[in-house]
């Protein structure tokens, strides 16, 4: 209705939907200097006197760029579910992400053959001494989680989410691509048609995995709610790191007439409600555990008060919620891109802070204090080089904009109000 | 509306262009507004994206409003929690602080939505001068498809740019415009109907009369139970004080302390309970105990015992030992002489009470002496004592003069306060006579908090003062204020 006044924008599958050629140095050198960071991580890590800080900096750094790309696998589903017509023009972008899972299924190989060598400097329940009655180490507690948290359970699970993600990546990439070439509106409608299946599989393997990979490094510890609040932060990085990306390509002139103001006001919308959901689930989990008092569930929060770890909680308290909160509250931020952006960058430092909260306390459980030190940095840069990398290789001579999308018009012609 | 008015040509209030199609409007919207019209409105049977600049209406200040309430909701609802959590009922709850954030922010997100809401739904019907029951456009009849297929365009007549030709042409030259109508001022009285004021003064007079009730029933005085529609929590499923209790052997709700406990935040000094400065060696535990085990205490005995309904043969126990030791002689005696008595024990006290030597008394009250303490004193002297003490303590209270008046042969007079043997006493047996009582004198230990007695104790000291005291024990400085005022 909207467009009736507006010139009618065309979308033409030429150059200025194309990635530029000079992101191909910056993936060479992304993909150099993410193996060398892993390499040098490893190096420092695995010499030292014990690894455990080294594997548990990997998975902060591991989970933080899987989320990423989980919030997309979210993202694009949920587009087709609810189709929506706004988010036309931004969602190849998201379905690129998500093809990211595929990098992040290899990278997994880290802390995933460790486990099958029987190594439990991450996992504690992969001790076998914690389910032998006879031994001193014997814990009552694992050794009864220890039917679903072992080594072959653990591989069979984790095989089970990568292969759920990268089909439900791959299925609706594909056909997204397969629509830019034929046009054909079918396409469209499958795709809506398997929406539903695949949100299905995608909450079911998020909160299992966020289980597996996250809450079992405390194995005593267990929250129901842990499943909504690592997709509450995966959603939310995923937003900022789209916005960042939508942006990057923006400032090369790429997207110059599709991409709006309009466009950016529904990102931050959605970056401005998952901020609120973060929040919201962070702290119904913390108020259920500090009220019911409960010493089998207060431990975990007992862990992240001692020792330093209080701080990085209010900084979580004001960081993660209260200045993003207000700081994208207003729709004159939201409509501005270079403000919007700033914020983005903002939310996505703070969700590594999340991550590093949730996983690193359980170094040495618990008696070490926050620190950032070389093999975090060396840890995130890494795994980040070779993400950046890797997407930079999916983006290539693809066109960004689904140009043949039967809703593409309604996209184009986005107004907000 | 005046009949003249009915007579007269209805007053014009505006013009109306009506268009087929949206984009005909946001064109003649744009058109219109660039002329310069500011009191301009547009109808359309469904929302028109970029209506709102085309006409140039500003951004709506419903967003502050909503901040404004919402964030004035959520600190009320810091505020009722920490008034109620923290100021009027205190209890600790699970061994949380009385009042932490954590538990209030629930409520606090409530109530900001509450507020929130409310402020959109009040503040968008004020902004739209909501609810207006009726609009003169309603009496133009091709209005009525601004519902469903035609588009329009007004002008006010109020328009500092309105002139009736010059407007009249611009509505005729916009493109796409069907038709331009003329609005009149509806001609019908702006009244309400006689019946509706009626039913309405009527309906408000009967709506006022159940409060009154109410306000009647909770604040009058009236011999008959009052009516309790909603019960609330007037009637609650819980023991109260002085009823009998299923529960429990002996019958009682209020449960005695368990023997050897002291309960949460009661705990007194042992000096500051009994007045007696313990021996060296520490039995400080037995002789704070000691208190439960006085004749006024007696009650609790039968708990100790666990002997079923045993408050009376308890307090008969009770009353059988003290009085034989403290009655008995005294009544062999004059009152005057009964100061003696304490001082001397009668032979029949020794059968009562194990042969022990005077305790060691407290010399002076342990507390610090105020003029506030004094004022709590002498508040609570009144009270307690004065009816038989009298108000000076010359032992002439309204309740002694009374029974001499009657002649009551078992009446003995209470002491004078201000006797040798009274100003010559220790604090701590004073105290200790109001705690436990003397002959007639019922103790006061259980009516009279430890520190209370003490500020009586002060406070009777002071009285003392009034007759002994010489003017060279008075402070120069108050001194000099005491002559000022006799002046």
């Amino acid at each position: 209705m909207g467009g009736h006044h507006k010139p009618t924008i065309t979308v033409t599958d030429d150059e200025s939907i194309r990635l530029n050629p000079a992101w191909q140095s910056v993936r060479l050198v992304a993909m150099a200097v993410g193996v060398l960071a892993l390499l040098l991580a490893m190096g420092i890590g695995l010499t030292q006197e014990s690894s455990s800080y080294f594997f548990h900096s990997y998975l902060t750094s591991f989970v933080y760029f899987l989320s990423i790309s989980l919030g997309a696998l979210f993202f694009v589903p949920i587009h087709f579910l609810t189709r929506a017509g706004w988010s036309v023009v931004v969602r190849r972008v998201a379905e690129l992400l998500s093809q990211n899972l595929i990098p992040m299924a290899i990278l997994f190989l880290v802390i995933l053959f460790p486990v099958l060598l029987g190594s439990h400097t991450l996992f504690e329940w992969n001790d076998p001494a914690k389910w032998d009655v006879g031994s001193p180490e014997y814990d009552q507690l694992i050794a009864h989680k220890s039917g679903y948290l072992n080594s072959i359970f653990f591989t069979i699970r984790a095989i089970v989410y990568f292969a759920t993600w990268i089909c439900i990546a791959r299925y609706f990439y594909l056909n997204s691509l397969e629509q830019d070439g034929n046009g054909d509106k079918q396409i469209t409608l499958k795709l809506q048609k398997w929406s539903s299946l695949a949100v299905v599989l995608f909450a079911l393997t998020v909160t299992f995995a966020s289980f597996d990979w996250l809450m079992s490094l405390d194995p005593h510890w267990f929250s129901t709610i842990f499943g909504v609040y690592f997709f509450a932060g995966s959603a939310l990085s995923f937003f900022a790191f789209m916005t960042v990306c939508i942006f990057l390509l923006q400032r090369d002139g790429k997207m110059a007439n599709i991409v709006t103001q309009e466009h950016y006001h529904d990102l931050g919308k959605y970056t401005f409600g998952f901020t609120l959901f973060w929040g919201y689930i962070a702290f119904s989990q913390f108020l259920l555990i500090w009220y019911a008092n409960i010493p089998e569930e207060t431990g975990w929060y007992l862990r992240r008060q001692e020792n330093g770890w209080a701080v990085v909680a209010i900084l979580l308290i004001f960081g993660h919620f209260f200045l993003p909160f207000f700081g994208v509250m207003s729709r004159h931020i939201r409509r501005n891109k270079y403000i919007l952006t700033g914020w983005a960058v903002f939310i996505l430092v703070m969700h590594y802070v999340d991550l590093y909260y949730i996983v690193m306390p359980q170094v040495a459980h618990g008696t070490a204090a926050p620190s950032f030190g070389l093999i975090d940095l060396c840890c995130i840069v890494g795994i980040g080089g070779l993400y950046i990398s890797s997407l930079i290789w999916f983006a290539t001579d693809k066109p960004l904009v689904p140009v043949k999308d039967p809703r593409l018009s309604e996209s184009l012609a986005l107004q907000n109000h | 509306m005046s009949e003249e008015a009915n007579n007269t040509e209805p007053k014009l209030i505006g013009l109306m262009a009506q268009f087929d199609d949206p984009d005909s409007l946001l064109a003649a919207c744009e058109k219109v507004r660039k002329a310069g019209y500011t009191k301009t409105d547009a109808y359309t049977p469904f929302p028109l994206h970029g209506i709102d600049e085309a006409l140039g209406i500003k951004p709506t200040i419903l967003p502050w409003i909503v901040l404004t309430l919402g964030v004035m909701g959520g600190f009320a609802g810091l505020g009722l929690q920490y008034v109620t959590n923290a100021d009027w009922y205190p209890f600790i709850i699970s061994a949380k602080p009385v009042w932490s954030l954590p538990a209030n922010i629930p409520v606090i997100f409530e109530l900001v939505i509450l507020h929130s809401a409310i402020a959109v739904f009040i503040g968008m019907l004020f902004l739209n001068k909501l609810p207006t029951f009726s609009n003169p456009l309603f009496r133009v009849p091709e209005f009525a498809r601004a519902t469903d297929d035609k588009f329009f365009l007004t002008i006010d007549v109020n328009d500092d740019k309105y002139k009736p030709n010059k407007t009249r042409e611009l509505l005729d030259g916009l493109i796409g415009q069907t038709d331009v109508i003329e609005v009149f001022e509806d001609p019908s009285p702006a009244e309400l109907p006689k019946i509706i004021k009626f039913v309405g003064i009527a309906a408000t007079v009967v709506a006022v009369v159940p409060p009154i009730l109410l306000w009647r029933a909770y604040y009058q005085t009236s011999t008959v139970p009052r009516i309790n529609p909603i019960r609330d929590m007037d009637v609650q499923l819980r023991g109260d004080t002085q009823t009998i209790s299923p529960v429990f052997a002996d019958g009682r709700t209020m449960r005695p302390r368990i023997p050897g406990t002291v309960a949460r935040g009661e705990w007194v000094d042992p000096i500051m309970l009994t007045g007696i400065v313990p021996e060296i060696g520490g039995e400080q535990n037995v002789i704070f105990l000691q208190e439960e085990d006085t004749p006024e205490e007696g009650a609790d005995k039968p708990a100790e015992d666990e002997k079923p309904a045993e408050d009376k043969p308890a307090a008969e126990e009770a009353e059988g030992q003290q009085p034989m030791a403290d009655d008995a002689p005294a009544e062999d005696k004059p009152a005057e002489e009964a100061p003696a008595a304490e001082e001397k024990p009668a032979d029949g006290e020794a059968a009562a009470e194990p042969e022990e030597p005077e305790p060691n008394w407290v010399k002076i009250a342990p507390i610090s002496v105020t003029k506030a303490t004094l004022e709590r004193g002498r508040q609570r002297y009144n009270i307690y004592c004065s009816v038989c003490h009298g108000l000076a303590g010359d032992g002439d209270g309204l309740v002694s003069q009374r029974a001499l008046q009657l002649e009551q042969p078992t009446w003995i007079p209470p002491t004078n306060l201000h006797t040798d043997y009274l100003l010559t006493q220790p604090d701590g047996k004073l105290y200790n006579t109001i705690t436990h009582g003397i002959r007639k004198m019922k103790g006061y230990g259980d009516q009279i908090p430890a520190e209370d007695r003490w500020a009586i104790v002060t406070y009777v000291r002071a009285l003392q003062k009034t007759r002994t005291g010489t003017p060279e024990e008075i402070p120069a400085v108050e001194m000099k204020e005491l002559e000022i005022k006799g002046q």
